[in-house]
């Protein structure tokens, strides 16, 4: 399988007068193969969706600036393109979908004209015939093709979601980045989105990469995952090496904050304290405040990832012992 | 045990521009003393105005409150006051169930204050203690919400909740705007505080693996009625209401293992506005027929403490 999508060394800060400079992302690596699904995990701040900007070139600047890294997409770098086809790649080869269905659509013009737009834009054909394909995208996510003159706010937020996934798809992207993309959906929904996404993603073949917070949806959806912290990968491998052994103290303490519908209800173990502010991070280890496993070493220095198969990645020091 | 909060036939209605709005329609239930009923549902289904309507926050159309045995469906004035300081709420979002111009301690202090049977230095002891309660630090005292992130912004509105030492708490999707080791620590909280004080509580959420975990009982609820109502163990197990099974199959689970088959629901929440005469639940139920559309079911008692609202109930479990 071909690479899509190699990001390595990824650094991006946001730098500010009064708060100082908050290290969002630190030296974050992974790649893509094409078709694959790449979830990334970790709660509010992580800076999960700053990785996801960072990709799209679109982190706002000021305050936030690419410090280092790289990040190459087929043949492409994108960090040393021009703007001018860097506006070319997204929408047409690489697209977002944000997370608030909400917010992401414009008020004031109707779904069928905001899926059009994209066609136009990138594809350079006729009016005629980027409305008959907005509409045929309408009907892939499931919306009938005549509501094509409707207005978001007659949409109800599953439906929101699921245009915003049909203006995603519209140009057939080779990579999609889904920022929680069913976080404001109720459950029942939620379920139809996803199981939208995969068939859509299976019968074009699209990559993915997907941000959420949310290990279930994770469980469901993709072949590999990165658990983030702090701006750092601090786990990643397949599906089976992030469920099936876990490593990393701060991914066994998500996997214990969780209540679960099989099984029966334990008292939840979840990992004390909360996550360090990015503008002033520990020294070290970013997780050995909170880590129940801790030794004197872990303050003194950094962790680089320890690969402890082919395919499972840890920081830890207790990983690098073996 | 004794039955601490009931209620009968309970509605709650709102007139709106097109019609009445169903919010809640005929409800009943009853919830012992020290136990967690979990209220389950999506987005306008009713389950938060159920909970303010219990506490009077919203005033009730039809049915009845009982509390401690007493109808308080009436209590207004002096008597709601005093009832008030039974029955206190946990809001969901930590950010604007909180005054911005007032510190921790100006909040917690409040109730007490309106209350007026302590006095100052009581109040200041009284504060400290219910900080150490909810896990906040006492060097926080005087800081204001935005100082502050989610978490610690819940703990407080716990620890407002607790001033009165109320008996009864109606808790309003508490964990659901916090991060999973955050949602963990304060749910533990909880649970500790119900067993320390013997708190009896309605947790609404829309969250099926929170409501598991700390529910004795749960009530299903669906575009203002109840469909479904079991022991929390009995309802995850053998769930009986169309609805309440694709609800349940629709909960990602965070094991990749789990190959269970997921019941997709066409279509989505009808308008709970001047509802038609029926099922609820009949344009997306994959067993629907004639009589569905024109015959309300009721709830029928199928198994110990189990109730269901469909007209097949008996027939789809077999």
């Amino acid at each position: 399988m071909t690479k899509v999508l190699k990001v390595k060394d990824l650094t991006i800060h946001y730098v500010t007068d009064d708060a100082g400079t908050c290290r969002a992302v630190n030296k974050v690596s992974f790649d893509l193969k094409r078709g694959e699904t790449l979830g990334l995990v970790g709660e509010t701040g992580a800076g999960k969706t700053t990785i996801a900007l960072g990709i799209m070139r679109l982190v706002p600047d000021p305050p936030g600036r690419i410090i280092g890294g790289s990040i190459d997409f087929q043949r492409d770098s994108l960090l040393e393109m021009s703007e001018k086809r860097m506006r070319k790649v997204r929408g047409k080869q690489i697209s977002m979908i944000f997370q608030d269905p909400m917010t992401a659509l414009n008020p004031i013009d109707t779904v069928g004209d905001q899926i059009a737009e994209v066609i136009r834009v990138q594809e350079n054909v006729s009016r005629a015939e980027a409305n008959r394909r907005a509409v045929s995208m309408l009907e892939m996510v499931g919306i009938q093709g005549t509501r094509f003159g409707d207005y978001p706010h007659q949409f109800s937020g599953g439906m929101k979601q699921r245009i915003v996934i049909a203006i995603a798809l519209a140009c057939r992207p080779e990579l999609l980045i889904a920022d929680e993309p069913t976080t404001a959906l109720d459950v029942t929904i939620q379920a139809q989105v996803l199981d939208m996404m995969n068939n859509l993603k299976n019968e074009l073949g699209t990559s993915m990469i997907l941000i959420t917070h949310d290990l279930g949806v994770v469980a469901q959806m993709c072949e590999k995952v990165a658990i983030v912290y702090a701006g750092e990968i601090v786990e990643m491998g397949t599906a089976e090496d992030i469920y099936d052994s876990t490593r990393h103290p701060y991914t066994v303490g998500l996997f214990g904050s969780l209540p679960s519908v099989a099984g029966d209800a334990k008292r939840l173990t979840p990992v004390p304290g909360m996550m360090p502010n990015p503008a002033d991070l520990p020294k070290g280890c970013k997780f050995s405040p909170r880590c129940p496993q801790k030794v004197a070493e872990c303050e003194q220095h950094e962790f680089a990832l320890y690969q402890i198969s082919d395919t499972h990645l840890v920081r830890c020091i207790h990983c690098g012992k073996e | 045990m004794s039955t601490l909060v009931e209620v009968k036939n309970l509605k709650k209605y709102f007139k709106t521009k097109s019609g009445m709005l169903h919010a809640v329609d005929d409800v009943n239930f009853a919830i012992e003393k020290g136990e967690t009923l979990g209220v389950v549902g999506e987005s306008g289904c009713g389950k938060s105005t159920l909970g303010r309507t219990i506490l009077h926050l919203l005033d009730s159309t039809d049915g009845q409150i009982f509390f401690a045995g007493k109808d308080i469906t009436q209590a207004k004035g002096r008597e709601l006051k005093r009832l008030r300081e039974d029955m206190q709420i946990i809001f969901q979002d930590p950010f604007s169930s909180l005054n911005p111009r007032m510190t921790i301690s100006q909040t917690i202090t409040e109730p007490l204050k309106i209350e007026g049977k302590m006095r100052k230095e009581e109040i200041r002891i009284k504060v400290a203690e219910l900080m150490e309660t909810v896990g906040l630090a006492d060097r926080l005292v005087n800081t204001y919400p935005h100082e502050l992130d989610g978490g610690r912004r819940q703990r407080i509105g716990i620890a407002r909740a607790l001033a009165l030492d109320p008996k009864f708490i109606v808790c309003d999707e508490p964990v659901s705007a916090l991060d999973v080791s955050i949602q963990a620590q304060v749910l533990n909280l909880l649970l500790d505080l119900q067993e320390k004080r013997g708190l009896t509580y309605i947790f609404i959420t829309h969250d099926l693996s929170v409501v598991k975990y700390i529910s004795h009982n749960i009530v299903v609820m669906y575009l203002g009625r109840m469909v479904e109502k079991a022991n929390a163990r009995e309802l995850f197990e053998k769930p009986l209401h169309p609805y309440t099974k694709a609800l349940l199959s629709a909960v990602p689970v965070a094991n990749i293992h789990n190959k269970q088959q997921r019941i997709l629901l066409r279509g989505e929440l009808s308008s709970p506005i001047n509802p038609k005469p029926g099922c609820r639940f009949v344009a997306r139920c994959i067993y629907a027929q004639r009589i569905c559309h024109n015959e309300e079911p009721k709830l029928v008692e199928l198994g110990k403490n189990h109730v269901a609202a469909c007209h097949f109930a008996k027939e789809i479990n077999q």
